[in-house]
């Protein structure tokens, strides 16, 4: 395991109800004397929002504990008036250890600590549960709020919930992450309904935006690595971040695509423009200042309240990615992500649901 | 609190010290009001009775003295607790936020920080508006917000309304931190502040209303560009004598192709 990713971490709280358990174990063997047990939350766990320090400390200090709630929940771009592609995440932890500028995560977490969840057992157990959903061609991610994989070489979570999908082979599980950790599970017999799929950017923007994240190379050669044991794979272009260079940037991270994998490795992509919650604009300048792609970003709000480049902008910007993929390959398919029904129809021409092939993605669940 | 529980502790003193906060809205006015040597309401007429309540709670005094307060009083308040040990000892921060529905952590006492270093004029104003933790965080984004002193002081004298006065600040802190000079950031001396700052703030995307477009019109038609959000849109005037004239010029203008 990486000795200088691990030395980042300053704690490790371990919950005294779960500390003889096979996560907990794990992260005792991996952290040695930072890990400790207490009995009930952190105690320096404060009410209301964090400020841009103690969002900072929950990017170092982990909390391995049992989760109470629903695990499995419809994806948060399940809006009135957005297209819907019948995403549903399962969250294993909560929070990131990653620092990308842009981090929906800024908006929302209020502890400072990057929780892991240890009883996945009943995550299993609420998703056996779903018997509705079982015959449905159901999408599943597990990078919602938590990277799936930054954290997995310590949880190995991956090979469990590749073990379970197995049972259930009109689901698809995808593990979405900006790391490269996949070693851990390459060996795993796997149903052929995983996707693993790397959100993206090109370099230039992972440079200055994507902090502790895996390179643009390492992420491409850990999708190879992927590809070549049978796993699909998916590219997310999202968010894309203007800069003068756009198109050049852009362009080469398309061909590089175009040039390294094909359509039938790539079952689907999806593009989607830099988006936030206005309330995330002082998290993010107290922290990145105001040297970031993200904090200088001429943005507006849009219908659903969130701010967003000028609509034609992120016409211009979705129509040059399509464009470039298709001449590369029109067999390329590709999706925008929370983008409403109307800025499908101005870049495609339609709706998702008259793409034939985004129709069984987009069909709603019965 | 009553005159009739207060009668019980009034007290004879004449070296008290004094607070050094008057609040803007509401405060108890029957009687002055000490706390451990120092009088909590000193702005009121001091031929009023002084008494002692330095065997209550401080906090509980100072909520019952003072009522709900504003963001920028309570900043104001807390910061002259500060002056005295024995009164900023006594404080309990979460309970008088609690009491007026706010909550004090690490990210309100940064807050606290910031709104302190702001001209009295900026806070007047604040108070005004009634603005809110989330209204004025984009000060916690500067180091220090003496900074921009000038120009809050020059903002408390646009009178602008609370949403015109957020999003501004919003702009002014992007732009003072985006290195833009104070003199381009100030108030113009024609046109709006909320449209400069605009302007400013989105030199490749934005359109002022003001932008009207000819691109082959014809001269009974006028076209303006304007925001509505992320989008820009456009709005057509056309000028008619009656309704036989407007069918003629809506035929014509049907006929008109525009190089948009």
């Amino acid at each position: 395991m990486n000795a200088h990713w691990l030395q980042k971490f300053d704690r490790v709280l371990i919950d005294e109800k779960v500390k003889d358990g096979e996560t907990a174990l794990r992260f005792f063997e991996v952290f040695g004397d930072k890990a400790e047990v207490i009995q009930g939350p952190p105690p320096d766990i404060e009410k209301g929002e964090l400020s841009a320090g103690q969002f900072a400390q929950s990017k170092r200090q982990i909390h391995v504990t049992e989760f109470k709630g629903q695990f499995f929940k419809k994806c948060p771009g399940f809006h009135k008036g957005m297209a819907c592609c019948n995403y549903f995440v399962l969250n294993l932890g909560f929070q990131c250890d990653m620092d990308c500028s842009y981090c929906y995560l800024q908006s929302f977490i209020n502890s400072n600590y990057l929780t892991v969840y240890t009883n996945i057992e009943d995550a299993f157990a609420e998703l056996r549960s779903m018997e509705s959903l079982h015959d449905q061609p159901v999408r599943i991610g597990t990078g919602e709020v938590i990277d799936s994989l930054s954290m997995d070489t310590i949880t190995l979570y991956s090979r469990k919930l590749i073990e379970f999908f197995k049972d259930y082979p009109k689901w698809t599980l995808e593990f979405k992450t900006k790391s490269d950790r996949v070693d851990q599970f390459l060996d795993c017999d796997h149903g052929g309904n995983v996707i693993v799929s790397w959100s993206i950017n090109p370099p230039k923007v992972i440079e200055s935006e994507e902090h502790g994240t895996a390179s643009f190379e390492q992420r491409l050669l850990a999708a190879e690595k992927c590809r070549d044991k049978g796993y699909k794979i998916s590219f997310h272009i999202d968010p894309m971040i203007w800069h003068p260079e756009w198109k050049e940037s852009y362009g080469f991270l398309v061909d590089q695509i175009s040039d390294r994998f094909t359509p039938r490795d790539i079952p689907v992509m999806s593009v989607g423009a830099l988006r936030f919650q206005p309330e995330q604009k002082n998290m993010m300048r107290e922290r990145f200042g105001m040297s970031s792609l993200v904090t200088q970003a001429e943005t507006f709000r849009s219908a659903d309240g969130k701010l967003r480049y000028d609509y034609s902008l992120r016409q211009q910007m979705f129509d040059f990615v399509l464009t470039r993929f298709k001449s590369n390959n029109p067999a390329w398919k590709i999706f925008m992500c929370m983008e409403t029904p109307e800025t499908w129809v101005d870049t495609f021409g339609h709706t998702p649901y008259h793409e034939k092939p985004l129709r069984e993605l987009f069909q709603p669940i019965r | 609190m009553t005159w009739y529980a207060l009668a019980m502790f009034i007290c004879d003193k004449s070296d008290v010290e004094k607070l050094n906060f008057s609040p803007r809205s509401h405060c108890f006015k029957m009687a002055r009001v000490e706390w451990c040597n120092v009088v909590l309401n000193p702005g009121e007429r001091d031929d009023w009775p002084l008494v002692d309540l330095s065997d209550l709670d401080f906090t509980e005094c100072l909520i019952d003295l003072f009522g709900p307060m504003s963001l920028v009083e309570t900043v104001e308040l807390f910061s002259a607790c500060q002056e005295f040990p024995a009164l900023e000892s006594a404080l309990n921060k979460e309970l008088f936020m609690k009491a007026n529905s706010r909550q004090w952590n690490q990210k309100t006492s940064e807050l606290f920080a910031a709104v302190e270093q702001t001209p009295v004029a900026f806070r007047d104003w604040a108070h005004q508006k009634q603005m809110g933790q989330k209204d004025l965080q984009p000060l916690v984004s500067l180091k220090n917000p003496q900074e921009i002193a000038d120009l809050l002081n020059q903002f408390s004298a646009q009178n602008l309304s609370r949403s015109e006065g957020k999003q501004a600040l919003d702009w002014i802190v992007d732009l003072h931190l985006m290195g833009t000079a104070t003199d381009l950031i100030a108030p113009p001396e024609s046109g709006t502040w909320s449209d400069r700052l605009q302007q400013l703030r989105h030199p490749m995307t934005d359109t002022p209303a003001s932008n009207s477009e000819k691109a082959g019109w014809p001269k009974y038609v006028q076209v303006v560009n304007f925001r509505q959000g992320d989008r820009v849109l456009k709005k057509m005037q056309i000028t008619y004598l009656d309704k036989d004239d407007l069918s003629k010029k809506l035929q014509r203008l049907s006929k008109t192709e525009p190089q948009l």
